[in-house]
């Protein structure tokens, strides 16, 4: 493949053509923040967080979608870049279910750790949220949309990892969610253990069910002297 | 359809042809055409042919019927009208004149298609056909020239060719994004792969806009030839055509028109010979705004949801099914044939540099004209809205236009002279988009319009990405804030900030445009957002979080008009006054003298007549018997005292206010009576003198005092006197000059002045013909002044026309009435003294450009010269305030004391102003309405809580909303018969008698009994 040159940040980097600005930038040691983007599946440029700033652009443009040129100037972090960064996070945060101290996978959500990165604390806007009812009918799957950010990482990942077709989207605007038949809450019928997207999923909506939880919803706590 | 033969062969003497449209087709098109044939038939008329066409565009005016060849234009027929046009018209030669179009700006009966102007000043390339010929039969597109294209470019010509002729004509597409065809062909073109598809755009869905689907019903062959020379040209033998279903009219016309088209062989296997195969299919949409996005699209079509994806790849490389895909709008490709037929030269002379041909806009809103409008590129956007869409009806006053649907912006009046063309628009913060144009007047709130149009985003969002999808959802949320009076200041730069970053980082077109309505208003209207945030007022009086009943809204002093209107209703004017002076202290002046912009915006003008809500003041204030005194309550002395200099409306209300909250008040006035304008400036015909004492009466009985012929020259004086604060409220009293040579001469007098000294009873003598030069109420006054002095002749010079009038009309016709003449489009050049009479040298006016205050600006008409000779001259051009120099306060533009709008407080400590001081010349209300504030003010200033609001009125009982409203008109007002008017200064309106009041009153829709979200 054809080797093209490229800025990135003021410095000349070389890259293969065909490549992704991301790629290129990952290659060149230059980090850029991802979130709906996995290397293992074809980029849907759907979060926006990984949009960087192209010379003669009209838009900033996805990184993890966008070939890279020969003779793109780029930049990855000017301030137009971390602005438009900074308030995606403030919108998800502020679209997002409640307290990290509340959730399972705080330690290991990707959203909270780029919102640490990006420091980005308390969202200037008004909190927007849809609350869902927890999906945790199947033995394999607890579902909880409240705390999904529409990556689609668990769609993507289901038909091109995992060779099915479990997850569709429904509904346009705010009300846009992942959705598995006709808005059904999943359950062992359309969906086995597979388990392929509760490892792709960012943030805590998917996950295994526990044990715990299911002795403490059966059996009330008897405190006894 | 009846089976005949094909138009061209039969030979008729008259054809009847009825629009078959969708908008004329509600309007029971086909009842129409089927009723005209039967009625030709019953009274055999030979050669009267009935056909149909497709839409004419002026859909308003529909049903619409045309008799060719003559071209007679008959509007909104209904079925009742068959027998006639078929009997008088069609056979017996007699058109019906009652069904002509009939002008909105000239009035006049229009009988003939090509005299419209609405038709007439347009110029129609991709709707040409439109209107003209019978979409379901191939035969009358082929007779008009139709498929000629298709043969040239096929056997004439080679693909290469033709993309070079599109792309010399410098056709762009007009699905909005202005991409240029040609190139976007050679694209497609030069892509590797053996399989291409060729798609039609026809997803039309921007809120009013209607051109795509008028150009597939009316001439659906033209779309399938240009779909077929593009097809052609870029290789591809399969072609898409995707239409929303909510078109079914469009989509049976197509679906048509594909099969006629392959039975005639210019479609299907080797077309016309040529070897090239091309197959078209129809895709109906489900109709989401965003599959008109070139890849949601082709998702759509794949059977999967509409959701763009990222480019590149781009759909020349990889489109539908991966393969190599062209997309052009309908307008686009109904476009190619025009141009393949007379070439690309011919079609780049159209248009300006660098947007070439045509635009169709569906015109809407407040228009006179509404429907679909074809022009130039580069045609200026008031000649589409004055020339074209013949203005703003009901007198109303243009606010903004809104082009390119949600994804446009808003432009205010004073970038009407702008052209439309892609580049100007764009730079102007809208887009020309697919073509639509709402225009808004004066009853838009314009906050409310970026609110809707960011809802549509919202709903429309396909929710992929996170700025449009959650981006939209907080901007539509902050705006539904402001408009319910929940927003902050600093939400209009978290909304600026927001969609910079929306319009940078979206995905596709959807996100980032859909923050332009909102910049737009930001832009131009950051005035209106600021006034819903921090007075929580809409000036508009639309949005419904803010605005109670409308009228009270408007108030400048906010009465609660529809109550004391339901008071009047039950025959209690006294309890009615007790709600007006809830807010003012002259009821009654009120009643004879506002200016009440209450009633333009009364929802009862919605039906048929505002409530007469003035009148009906008057009418509670002449039978007012004290009752309001009894809630008064009492404040006890506060020892601060505060002068107030001038004793007109803003004066004595900021007086009497902080009198009743204890304050010791003096009102100092240069005149020698107190009242201010209301006194001196109008005249006693409209307010007689009693009345105006009687209300100022009351407010010495406050404990005002007014020192009357006491000039105040210097703030200093009085606080060293021992005033605690002061409010200058002393008017607009020195007129303006009119700015022409010998303007000093004798003969020629200033109106302020001359209403002045008639008012205080001096002698002034103005000779029998007399000119009056201006056209706002002071020059009506002054002209009826004139005329009541013994004047036989008064013209009333205005520089531009009855349209731009700022005086209230109906003060005008009383004027006319009364024998005042008005010479319109005519401005003063010179006036020349001579001994007993002076000579007024004018100069005729045209309209011209829009100026700032979004009205046309007048301009001279080389070599219109002309003299007229006169006694008196009275110059009515506006007038500012005397401010004087000791003062030591800041002034503004025109003379006018700086205030801070909010509290009214001026550069100096203590010192407030308002009324025309510190506004300018406006009306009693607006003054009253600052006195109000400078008394809260001022009572905070000294100490207390500024709390001036009272309830005076007993409570209501059992009331609620009104259930039907039947049409009935306001009772005439009863006035002073003509003949005895200019004998004396008697007042000209008599007032409402208790029955016409009451009846009145129960007009009242009592919105501020409505329930609300």
């Amino acid at each position: 493949m054809a080797e093209i040159t490229a800025t990135i940040n003021g410095r000349q980097v070389k890259a293969k053509e065909g490549m992704t600005i991301l790629e290129a930038a990952l290659e060149s040691g230059i980090d850029i923040p991802t979130l709906c983007h996995r290397p293992e599946l074809v980029p849907i440029g759907a979060c926006r967080i990984c949009v960087v700033e192209v010379e003669g652009s009209r838009t900033l443009v996805g990184s993890c979608h966008t070939p890279i040129a020969g003779g793109m100037v780029i930049h990855t972090h000017s301030d137009k870049v971390l602005a438009t960064r900074r308030m995606i996070i403030e919108l998800l945060l502020a679209s997002h279910c409640g307290s990290c101290y509340m959730c399972d996978k705080a330690n290991i959500c990707e959203l909270r750790k780029i919102a640490a990165d990006l420091e980005v604390g308390l969202p200037r806007f008004q909190m927007r949220k849809n609350y869902y009812a927890l999906e945790d009918i199947s033995p394999y799957i607890v579902r909880d949309l409240t705390k999904c950010i529409m990556c689609r990482r668990c769609a993507r990942a289901c038909r091109e990892v995992a060779g099915h077709n479990v997850f569709g989207i429904a509904y346009r605007g705010f009300d846009t969610k992942v959705v598995v038949d006709f808005d059904q809450p999943i359950d062992k019928e359309v969906c086995r253990d597979c388990g392929v997207c509760i490892s792709f999923c960012p943030t805590g909506a998917l996950g295994k069910p526990r044990e715990a939880k299911e002795e403490k919803r059966g059996k009330p706590l008897i405190i006894t002297s | 359809m009846p089976k005949k033969k094909p138009a061209s062969q039969v030979v008729n003497s008259c054809t009847i042809l009825v629009c078959h449209g969708t908008g004329c087709v509600s309007g029971k098109a086909f009842e129409i055409r089927e009723a005209l044939e039967k009625k030709v038939a019953e009274l055999g008329l030979k050669g009267v042919a009935v056909d149909f066409t497709g839409c004419h565009g002026f859909c308003q005016q529909g049903p619409i019927a045309v008799v060719e060849p003559e071209g007679i234009f008959y509007t909104k027929v209904t079925v009742d009208d068959v027998p006639e046009i078929v009997e008088s018209h069609l056979r017996d030669g007699k058109p019906v004149a009652r069904l002509f179009y009939h002008d909105p700006v000239s009035d006049e009966a229009i009988p003939l298609y090509k005299d419209v102007p609405f038709y007439n000043r347009q110029k129609r390339i991709i709707l040409r056909n439109c209107g003209r010929i019978n979409p379901e039969r191939i035969g009358d597109y082929i007779a008009a020239g139709g498929y000629k294209s298709l043969r040239k470019a096929l056997l004439d010509m080679t693909p290469e060719q033709v993309i070079d002729e599109v792309k010399r004509s410098g056709l762009r597409g007009r699905g909005g994004a202005g991409f240029s065809t040609g190139q976007k062909w050679e694209f497609c073109a030069k892509a590797p792969g053996d399989q291409k598809y060729m798609i039609c755009n026809a997803d039309e869905g921007d809120p009013g806009a209607f051109m795509d689907r008028s150009t597939m019903e009316g001439d659906p062959h033209t779309v399938i030839e240009g779909m077929t020379i593009a097809a052609c040209a870029i290789g591809a033998s399969e072609g898409y055509i995707y239409i929303r279903a909510e078109y079914p009219l469009a989509v049976k016309r197509v679906l048509l028109a594909l099969k006629q088209a392959e039975e005639e062989g210019y479609l299907g296997e080797n077309i016309l010979g040529s070897g090239f195969n091309f197959r078209i299919h129809v895709k109906e949409g489900a109709g989401a705004f965003v599959c008109g996005e070139e890849t949601a699209l082709m998702a759509s079509i794949e059977g999967k949801r509409g959701m763009p994806r990222p480019r590149p790849p781009f759909p020349a490389q990889s489109g539908l099914w991966g393969k190599p895909s062209n997309i052009n709008n309908v307008k686009s490709l109904a476009t190619v044939p025009v141009i393949i037929a007379n070439g690309a030269e011919w079609y780049a002379q159209i248009g300006t540099e660098k947007s070439k041909g045509t635009v169709v806009f569906a015109l809407t809103g407040k228009i006179a004209n509404s429907g679909l409008v074809e022009v130039p590129m580069g045609y200026p956007l008031q000649e589409i809205i004055y020339g074209i869409g013949g203005g703003i009806p009901d007198g109303k006053r243009f606010k903004a236009v809104q082009t390119g649907g949600p994804s446009g912006g808003c432009l205010p009046a004073s970038l009407l002279n702008l052209p439309v063309d892609y580049e100007t628009l764009a730079q102007a913060g809208s887009i020309v988009g697919s073509g639509g144009m709402v225009v808004m007047d004066e009853d838009t709130c314009i906050v409310d319009v970026a609110r809707y149009f960011l809802s549509f985003t919202q709903d429309e969002s396909c929710g992929k990405c996170v700025p449009c999808r959650l981006g939209t959802k907080q901007m539509l949320d902050i705006l539904n804030d402001i408009t319910h009076g929940r927003g902050k200041l600093e939400d209009i730069d978290l909304l600026l900030k927001l969609s910079e970053q929306i319009k940078a980082g979206s995905l596709c077109g959807l996100g980032q445009t859909a923050p332009n309505p909102v910049l737009t208003t930001i832009r131009y209207f950051r005035d209106e957002y600021e006034e819903h945030i921090k007075k929580h007022h809409c000036r508009a009086a639309v949005c419904e979080g803010l605005v109670s009943a409308p009228c009270s809204h408007t108030c400048p002093a906010g009465i609660d008009v529809p109550r004391y209107i339901r008071f009047i209703g039950e025959g209690k004017p006294a309890e009615a006054v007790a709600v007006i002076r809830e807010k003012i202290p002259f009821p009654a002046v009120c009643g004879l003298v506002c200016f009440h912009p209450c009633e333009a915006k009364c929802r009862r003008g919605q039906l048929e007549e505002a409530i007469a809500i003035r009148m009906l003041k008057g009418y509670a204030a002449s039978h007012d018997n004290g009752l309001w005194k009894e809630n008064i309550r009492a404040a006890s002395p506060t020892g601060k005292r505060v002068a107030i200099v001038g004793a007109g409306p803003a004066g004595l209300t900021a007086g009497y206010y902080l009198a009743r909250l204890g304050h010791s008040v003096t009102v100092f006035e240069a005149l020698p009576e107190p009242g201010g304008m209301m006194r001196v400036g109008i005249p006693d015909y409209r307010l007689p003198k009693d009345i105006l004492k009687a209300e100022i009466k009351e407010i010495e009985d406050a404990g005002v005092e007014i020192r009357t012929n006491t000039r105040v020259d210097s703030l200093d004086e009085l606080f060293n006197e021992g005033y605690n604060a002061a409010f200058l409220a002393t008017g607009a009293h020195q007129g303006m000059k009119i700015g022409v040579k010998g303007e000093g001469s004798p003969g020629v007098m200033d109106c302020a002045e001359f209403l002045r000294e008639v008012s205080l009873g001096k002698k002034v003598e103005v000779g029998g013909k007399v000119a009056v030069i201006g056209g706002g109420n002071a020059a009506i006054d002054a002209a009826r002044t004139a005329l009541r002095l013994g004047a036989k002749e008064v013209t009333i010079v205005y520089r531009r026309t009855k349209a731009e009038m700022p005086a209230n009309p109906e003060e005008v016709e009383e004027a006319i009435a009364e024998g005042a003449s008005i010479d319109y489009l005519v401005a003063p050049s010179r006036i020349k003294g001579h001994s007993g009479w002076v000579e007024l040298e004018s100069l005729r006016m045209e309209l011209g450009e829009i100026d700032s205050s979004g009205r046309r600006r007048p301009e001279p008409i080389k070599g219109s010269e002309f003299a007229t000779g006169y006694d008196t001259i009275i110059a009515a051009i506006g007038q500012r305030p005397e401010v004087p120099e000791r003062f030591n306060i800041s002034l503004g533009w025109g003379n006018i004391i700086e205030v801070d709008p909010d509290t009214l407080a001026t550069s100096r400590e203590g010192v407030y102003a308002g009324g025309d001081a510190a506004s300018g010349p406006a009306s009693v209300i607006e003054a009253i309405a600052a006195g109000r504030q400078a008394a809260i003010s001022i009572d905070k200033y000294l100490g207390g809580r500024g709390e001036i609001e009272e309830t005076l009125a007993p409570p209501e009982g059992e009331i609620a909303p009104l259930e039907e409203a039947e049409e009935q008109w306001r009772p005439k007002m009863p006035t002073m018969p003509l003949k005895k008017r200019l004998s004396s200064f008697g007042q000209v309106e008599l007032g409402y008698d208790d029955k016409a009041a009451i009846e009145e009153a129960k007009r009242c829709l009592r919105c501020d009994l409505e329930e609300r979200e």
